[in-house]
């Protein structure tokens, strides 16, 4: 997967642009220069989403009523050219020129995958953004998975609905037995997952440390209180009806569920520094780069954007040597980082927008 | 408001019917003379004045009861459970079902507000409790309510009636595998058959 050319045009601050990337680029700018802007535009056709913003509005230029993004690119060993526009809270995706009528036909089409500042959440205590991480990983690399995921959520919003609204019992059940069979292929792609994560983590962490075994990977889960059992879901919901009929929710199962990282015996969460704490997620996400190579056969554009700001410079210059094996990189830093002598280098600073 | 502006307005609430569309029926009904609008227009009207929802089924037909629950030839004992009225016109095309049929009248969904009491369960039970039904076919539409739907009905007619059926979920004829989705395959394969 490469990214050959990206043109721009009513684009957050840029009217129209064209950038052309090689295997290794760096971009280079003062805050406010429009380094994260190009990153941003890239991942967008990844994901059809700003990693910034959920809002796609604030993407357009102030005075324009659209953005255009075009994408031409390399994938499998054949030229594409990916477009998106968005034009009254529409997305319209075309690929090779061809409209391409549902956006979740064009997932998974163009990858790349995108380490920035935003990493860090992945160590917080609060599991909502771990679990985001996690389901939309396996989503991007199995598709029955993700219809299982959104299936789940809107059986959920339902089952609480008549919880919420105290509504006729027999649907509650109804709505028991649809989420139960949901959540099934949901906990064992998860289960899977989660052992897989732990071989990656570990070996990076060596990579890293020059330790092993530091990392350990498990599962919580809501419906069991801790490690998870072969219990289905349905028979929980059944013992404790009351409990939910008194919290007015749904209280157990995958929705709810986290995913606990331990380094040295100590919980992610309970990290201290913010170094340590960016460098898990930066490793998270490498074991998405290397599990996305694994089901598609091919490495996603590593995208890094400022990832790498609360590191000392041994480990920024390690975790660099890292990237240096994957087929195309983009960077972004304030100035040019002495060491990577074999970067492109796009000068924001120097150009007149 | 013109009498152009008045049909194109009225031709929009049809269904599939937009701007460019609309305007396109209006000049061909203008090209067609006054006759062709003349009988199209009273044989919409003769239509809403005939058709009657019939009071056993919930179909819609001239007469109530309906020419399926009064013609004393359909096998009684079994009872297809379809949404709505369009649904029967569609399966009666086969020509194949010789049951009886049941509208619902939609599916459950609570948050569009749809709840259970608002569809035709209470005349289900009924027609179970007091007729020779011995077998129900639930034929809903393949998606979430649907399954919803499908999934309380079954919970209401356990142990009412002997049987409980849904169709079938997979490949249709004449369809190469390429074109299937990854569910629907996955589907046909749970729900294969034996060859005897």
């Amino acid at each position: 997967m490469h990214v050959k050319n990206l043109s721009i045009v009513n684009f957050r601050n840029f009217s129209s642009k064209l950038y052309t990337f090689e295997d290794r680029t760096m971009i280079t700018g003062v805050n406010g220069s429009g380094k994260t802007s190009i990153i941003e535009a890239i991942y967008y056709l990844t994901n059809f989403k700003s990693f910034r913003t959920s809002n796609d509005k604030k993407l357009i230029k102030i005075g324009e009523d659209s953005f255009i993004i075009n994408l031409e690119g390399e994938r499998g060993g054949e030229d594409f050219v990916l477009g998106i526009m968005y034009k009254d809270t529409k997305k319209l995706l075309s690929i090779n020129g061809n409209r391409v009528s549902k956006l979740i036909n064009g997932f998974g089409f163009f990858v790349s995958v995108i380490f920035s500042t935003y990493d860090k959440l992945l160590s917080d205590r609060v599991a909502l953004y771990r679990r985001k991480f996690v389901d939309r990983l396996i989503s991007t690399i199995d598709n029955e998975y993700f219809e299982n995921l959104i299936q789940y959520h809107s059986i959920l919003k339902r089952r609480n609905f008549i919880l919420k609204e105290e509504g006729d019992k027999r649907l509650l059940e109804t709505y028991s037995v649809q989420l139960s069979e949901r959540s099934l292929y949901l906990y064992e792609r998860r289960l899977e997952f989660i052992t897989y994560f732990e071989d990656v983590l570990n070996q990076l962490y060596e990579k890293v440390f020059e330790r092993k075994g530091l990392v350990k990977v498990k599962y919580f889960s809501s419906k069991d209180g801790g490690d998870f059992k072969d219990i289905p879901l349905l028979e929980k919901f059944k013992t404790n009806f009351s409990f939910e009929k008194q919290k007015k929710r749904t209280m157990f199962g995958p929705h709810l569920d986290d995913i606990l990282i331990t380094v040295e015996s100590i919980p992610v969460s309970d990290f201290g520094s913010e170094g340590e704490k960016t460098l898990l997620g930066i490793t998270l996400k490498i074991a998405e780069l290397n599990l996305i190579y694994e089901n598609i056969g091919e490495y996603p554009v590593v995208l890094i954007d400022d990832a790498f700001s609360e590191l000392d410079r041994i480990k920024t210059n390690k975790l660099l040597e890292i990237f240096e094996s994957y087929p195309q990189v983009i960077i972004t830093f304030p100035k040019k980082w002495e060491n990577l002598e074999n970067y492109k280098i796009i000068d924001l600073d120097r150009e007149k927008r | 408001m013109t009498s152009f502006e008045r049909l194109k307005k009225i031709l929009k609430e049809l269904p599939g019917i937009g701007d460019k569309s609309s305007e396109r029926l209006i000049f061909f009904l203008i090209s067609k003379g006054k006759d062709f609008s003349k009988e199209l227009s009273e044989s919409i009207l003769e239509l809403s004045e005939n058709m009657k929802v019939c009071s056993i089924c919930g179909s819609i037909d001239e007469t109530d009861p309906c020419s399926i629950c009064s013609s004393g030839k359909r096998d009684e004992s079994i009872l297809m459970v379809l949404e709505k009225p369009r649904d029967l016109f569609i399966f009666e095309r086969t020509k194949r079902f010789n049951g009886l049929y049941h509208i619902l009248g939609g599916l459950i969904s609570p948050l569009d507000g749809i709840t259970p009491e608002k569809l035709s369960f209470e005349k289900l039970l009924q027609r179970v409790e007091n007729g020779k039904i011995k077998e129900i076919i639930i034929a809903l539409s393949p998606s979430t309510e649907g399954e919803t739907t499908t999934i309380y009905l079954t919970k209401l007619l356990k142990d009412k009636v002997e049987r409980i059926t849904t169709i079938a979920r997979g490949i249709p004829f004449g369809t190469d595998f390429e074109y299937i989705d990854d569910f629907t395959l996955q589907c046909s394969v749970e729900k294969r058959q034996n060859i005897d």
